[in-house]
């Protein structure tokens, strides 16, 4: 009885999760933008790349 | 029958989804891989190959259909894929012959799966997604034979969990590791979770899942968690910022567990103290000291199960005789990558383990400047705890190319892709000496690499 309920609620809740990050990935931007509190403390602090 | 259908609907679910969203078919192999529905199917999912296909449709979605944003390449992935492809060499010359590629079947496929997560997790809610899919797929284990621990107390040797035998889940001391490796994992989704609603009840249900994880590791009778636990309460500790309150918790927890264990639990656990008086932990010194004179003589390993060709004396203990073993397993992490894999193989481990823990404090370090990036500080600093849990519990159970560990290589991976493309977006664009030299080319131009035409037409889609 443990076991059947061990295997449904979590195959349920797997799916239900799944099934709700495809809804939020598709409107949500895919990456935050870092702000550090103490300005640009990176590495280099410019990040040399082509223009985007 | 039902349960099994269920499995079926889920399974097919998760396959034709991918179809449009590439992602949940990676989320589905971490379901196949964990889970194991197979296992516990009476019908078709029992006789069908479901991680091979899963595996499938996981490559082969993301290869057509999903190859943005890649993470950019780091030491750890590299290393990986060498390590595939060392342990591919050595299983070519094993000195346990053909057997070994029994072994290199499931390993190879975590090595190189574990590498590919990256590419396909790349988001928030994708990352999330993996986090809360493993941690899932794994209670589905741990919350039957958890809740049978309270209810009625566990043993060594017994099998309580979903799966039957020796092997996989059903081994004590891989069950207790994942168990207590997914601790930090489970308090961390309950004070960041975004999937699941923002319900007052989901915290607690987080931490009842932990309790429960908790209630099967010491349920398992295996010493490695006892271990495992000291060093999960110690590291939460130092990264907690309430330390006087998890103090007490862990203070609680641990008189609580020594308060119900019964006297079988106790004496199991005492035997750590003195290793000679137990015949099955001195073996283990003495399989260790065999393999140390077996890389001596083989320091490129022996491949995959080369264990089998082990002979130990032991010695006397109470009623059984002075005999000879033959083919006892290395009972130690390292010690099995050290014997398989050999000097060469050890370094990469240990390389990949290093650069993992180091690359973990670092990405925890920078997102602290941001209060927005706090689900980051949170998810490294879990997933440093579930790995200090293993390379402590691992020490003493040989659990090396498990997927659990791999798991949480590949987090971090996908955790350093996510901050790199962060960055990214707030660092002003500077362009580099050649490109600014260079004439302005269109996007449809043949002079254009193929990295920047992509990068242009992700541009142009994504508003």
């Amino acid at each position: 009885m443990l076991d059947l309920f061990g295997i449904s609620f979590t195959t349920i809740v797997v799916f239900l999760l799944v099934m709700r990050s495809i809804g939020m990935d598709r409107v949500e931007p895919w990456f935050q933008t870092f702000k550090p509190r103490d300005g640009a403390k990176q590495s280099g602090s410019k990040i040399w790349q082509r223009g985007r | 029958m039902l349960r099994s259908l269920l499995m079926l609907v889920v399974y097919l679910s998760f396959l034709g989804v991918s179809m449009a969203v590439p992602y949940a078919a990676t989320l589905g192999y971490v379901w196949v891989d964990i889970f194991q529905p197979q296992s516990a199917a009476y019908v078709l999912l029992n006789t069908l190959p479901v991680a091979m296909i899963m595996g499938g449709a996981a490559f082969g979605t993301y290869i057509l259909m999903d190859r943005r944003s890649p993470p950019p390449m780091t030491l750890i992935l590299v290393l990986q894929l060498m390590f595939a492809a060392w342990i591919t060499l050595t299983t070519i010359y094993a000195v346990a012959g053909p057997v070994a590629w029994d072994k290199w079947n499931w390993a190879f496929k975590t090595l190189v799966f574990s590498a590919f997560v990256p590419f396909v997790i790349r988001s928030r809610v994708q990352i999330e997604a993996l986090v809360q899919v493993y941690t899932l797929s794994l209670a589905a284990n741990f919350i039957p034979f958890g809740a049978k621990v309270l209810l009625s107390g566990g043993g060594y040797g017994i099998g309580l969990g979903l799966q039957s035998g020796n092997s996989g889940l059903a081994e004590g001391g891989l069950l207790s590791t994942a168990c207590l490796m997914v601790v930090p994992w489970l308090l961390h989704l309950a004070n960041h979770t975004r999937l699941v609603p923002k319900w007052k009840v989901v915290p607690f249900a987080y931490w009842g899942l932990a309790g429960l994880a908790i209630a099967t590791a010491v349920g398992t009778y295996e010493r490695s968690a006892l271990i495992g636990m000291g060093v999960l309460a110690v590291h939460s500790w130092l990264r907690a910022k309430k330390k006087m309150l998890l103090g007490v918790v862990i203070v609680c927890v641990g008189l609580g567990i020594a308060y119900k264990a019964s006297s079988g639990y106790a004496a199991r656990m005492s035997t750590i103290e003195d290793y000679s008086s137990e015949g099955s932990a001195y073996v283990r010194i003495l399989i260790w000291k065999w393999t140390l004179g077996f890389v001596a003589s083989h320091p490129a390993g022996g491949g995959f199960q080369a264990y089998v060709t082990s002979v130990i004396d032991v010695p006397q203990f109470g009623a059984s005789p002075a005999h000879e073993e033959f083919g006892r397993a290395y009972h130690s992490s390292y010690f099995e990558v050290l014997g398989e894999q050999g000097i060469p193989g050890m370094a990469m481990f240990l390389g990949i383990a290093g650069l993992v823990l180091f690359r973990l404090r670092r990405i925890a370090r920078e997102a602290k400047q941001d209060p927005e990036f706090a689900w980051v500080v949170s998810l490294a600093n879990a997933t440093e705890g579930g790995l200090a849990v293993f390379f402590s519990s691992g020490a003493f159970v040989s659990i090396s190319f498990q997927p659990m560990l791999w798991y949480f290589v590949a987090v971090p991976v996908c955790l350093n892709a996510y901050m790199w493309h962060a960055r990214r977006q707030a660092a002003p664009v500077v362009p580099r000496w050649r490109s600014a030299a260079a004439p302005q080319i269109d996007d449809s131009s043949p002079l254009m690499s193929w990295r920047d035409r992509r990068d242009a037409t992700v541009r142009r889609t994504i508003p």
